[in-house]
């Protein structure tokens, strides 16, 4: 009798079917992932904080739209004044809102995209410190890689994991706000007139979940204790954006076009938003005079220097947390 | 079969060696991993498990290579050293996820669950947060996560270490009746006796490098370099000393008190068939004749003592 023949034998095997695939145990990660961060009360206000743009973009589409039919009038003044101070342009004089709905829209997302940028600071550095330096603390890569789950499928685990709570804090908030505006504003012409928004709301989110994902996986993968990583995050985030202030201010302005003008990753994030919403583009098919947008515009540059910083440590978080994480599989079974 | 085989199979990390050109073979059974601290237990499990690459050689399982290898793993559970656990899951949900992890799917999932915590005698406790339990049952729980997906072949990697003598002998009585289901174990422990109780089948490793296998008996046997002990307890031992003073295979006497005789001898068994005559001529009441060092703890005495 063979030694699995045997065992069945004595009743100790009872699992009727076949194992699964091991390329779907990622699967098992983010379960895991998100069950242990939604226990937290504070990170299950947090999400439900996120839903603050939901409201911000209902209303503000709410207005424009109310515009539309008011401008003009003296019921517009007040509305016109909340929009020149939300979306910071310059609508004095004008009253033609109907023509100007998609550029505005593009804007209004755009400012959005920005408050998300700093509201993705603070999510990342409450969720994704632990992701990896929990695990390592409590020891528990040897149990991960004991079952047939490799470096990759749990760094993809724990990135949808991260993915899943930036996207849940920017990217469901914004299309949730962009149905809900188009619902109370104009139906379908609208919808089809501004589908593009979503396209534009779910590549601005995968940029975030990509850049914020990896980076914070790296970054804690390099410590054993979340709150150094938390710091980490945090350092990176602000140090950059006061580096880049302070070169600004001492540098003539043709020396921060370039590389030094792509410090701050803020910046950088804000660059390849407006990139993506193409505000500059909408607005400059308009025949609005030049400026009024200039607010809320950064400062015009060649995208592929905050491309490439962006992608650039994307890629370097990557192979950290990689190598990182298949050093810790191997150390857990150091010798003894 | 061998379950697991290994060919002059080495790994180290840089400069430091974990294991070195070590060949030998695991049957099917429970089998003792053995050696001192540093010896490269750990390593040899993490190997066997598909952990760690190979530097040099070939480790196989089950006749395969373990490395990034399911279907292996499939057939393995591990119990990994120390605490690996996200301490604020109960006992359920930690053997839960690690069953979704290990690939079992759908509805059936939760009856192997459970099951796996019936077989360690958890399910009072599984609803509570592990950070809650006692040393010896997160060593259960921890065997539960390896036995979710029913494996042929279990590595506990010193699944002993702090646990209060009542946890080991719990620990220990579960492991013979997993032995006893048919299915194999491979330990590594420092609480010798226990491993000793489990199994008479153990690996000697020391310094990365394979001593011996077999049976602790067949391993002292082939210690040659260090003479057997004999402790004999008889009424008269002085006199028992001027008569085996005069055996040749006798390589030294130490009388320990009024009752007690140490025999040193490299021929243990030339020792036993005089003993009976040398007793019975001298009229002596015996008490006790044993072979003190035919023991896993005089095993490993001798090879840390060697080591040092």
């Amino acid at each position: 009798m063979s030694e699995a023949a045997a065992i069945d034998a004595r009743h100790y095997r009872r699992w009727p079917g076949q194992l699964r695939a091991s390329r779907w145990t990622w699967l098992a990660i983010v379960r895991q992932g998100v069950r242990l961060q939604l226990r937290e009360h504070r990170k299950r206000n947090l999400l439900l904080l996120s839903l603050g743009f939901t409201v911000m973009i209902a209303i503000t589409l709410y207005i424009l739209t109310a515009l539309e039919t008011l401008a003009g009038t003296k019921e517009a003044e007040s509305m016109i004044g909340f929009i020149q101070a939300f979306l910071r342009v310059d609508l004095s004089g004008i009253t033609r809102i109907t023509e100007l709905r998609e550029v505005l829209w593009r804007t209004l997302f755009l400012v959005i995209s920005k408050g998300q940028l700093a509201w993705v600071l603070v999510v990342v550095s409450m969720i994704g410190p632990g992701l990896i330096a929990n695990d390592i603390r409590s020891r528990a890569l040897p149990i991960y890689f004991s079952k047939p789950v490799t470096p990759s499928t749990y760094l993809l685990g724990k990135w949808i994991v991260i993915a899943i709570f930036v996207g849940a804090a920017t990217f469901i908030p914004s299309v949730v706000g962009l149905i809900i505006g188009v619902a109370i504003t104009g139906g379908l012409p609208t919808y089809t007139q501004n589908l593009h928004l979503l396209g534009d709301v779910a590549l601005a989110g995968l940029v975030n979940m990509l850049f914020a994902g990896l980076v914070i996986l790296a970054i804690s993968s390099l410590t054993r204790d979340q709150r150094y990583a938390a710091g980490g995050w945090i350092a990176l985030c602000l140090l950059s954006i006061f580096a880049q202030a302070l070169l600004t201010e001492s540098l003539p302005k043709e020396q921060t076009a370039g590389w030094l003008g792509s410090i701050s990753l803020y910046r950088d994030m804000s660059v390849v938003d407006e990139r993506i919403f193409s505000v500059r583009e909408a607005w400059s098919k308009t025949d609005l005079p030049e400026g009024v947008f200039n607010n809320v515009l950064p400062e015009p540059m060649n995208v592929m220097y905050p491309v490439s910083v962006i992608a650039g440590l994307a890629i370097l978080g990557a192979i950290i947390c990689y190598r990182r994480v298949a050093r810790f599989s191997k150390a857990a079974a150091s010798v003894q | 079969m061998k379950l697991l085989q290994l060919n002059n199979l080495s790994k180290w990390y840089g400069e430091v060696i974990g294991l070195n050109d070590v060949t030998a073979s695991v049957s099917a059974g429970v089998t003792g991993l053995v050696g001192p601290n540093g010896a490269g237990k750990s390593t040899l499990m993490g190997l066997a498990v598909g952990q760690l690459r190979p530097s040099k050689g070939s480790i196989r399982v089950f006749g395969e290579n373990p490395w990034n290898n399911p279907r292996v793993l499939g057939r393995v559970g591990f119990c990994p050293e120390g605490d690996p656990f996200w301490p604020n899951l109960t006992g359920h949900r930690f053997v839960s996820t690690l069953a979704a992890m290990s690939g079992l799917g759908g509805s059936n999932r939760g009856e192997a669950v459970l099951r796996a915590i019936d077989r360690v005698d958890m399910r009072e406790h599984m609803n509570r947060p592990i950070r809650t339990y006692s040393k010896g049952m997160r060593q259960r729980i921890k065997i539960a996560q390896a036995l979710v997906h029913e494996p042929d072949l279990l590595v506990l990697d010193e699944p002993f270490t702090g646990t209060d003598p009542v946890g080991r002998h719990e620990l220990s009585q579960l492991l013979r009746s997993l032995a006893g289901y048919g299915v194999s174990i491979l330990v590594s422990s420092h609480v010798l006796h226990e491993v000793e109780a489990l199994t008479k089948q153990i690996i000697l490793i020391d310094h990365g490098r394979f001593i011996a296998e077999g049976s602790v008996q067949d391993v002292r046997r082939r210690m040659h370099n260090r003479p057997h002990t004999i402790r004999v307890r008889v009424d008269h031992p002085r006199a028992l000393a001027i008569r085996l003073a005069g055996v040749n295979e006798v390589g030294g006497l130490r009388i320990l008190d009024d009752q007690t005789i140490v025999v040193e001898t490299r021929t243990p068994e030339a020792i036993y068939d005089r003993l009976p005559d040398l007793i019975l001529n001298n009229h002596d009441i015996v008490y006790e004749v044993a072979a003190t060092d035919e023991t896993l703890e005089a095993l490993f005495g001798y090879l840390v003592d060697r080591s040092a």
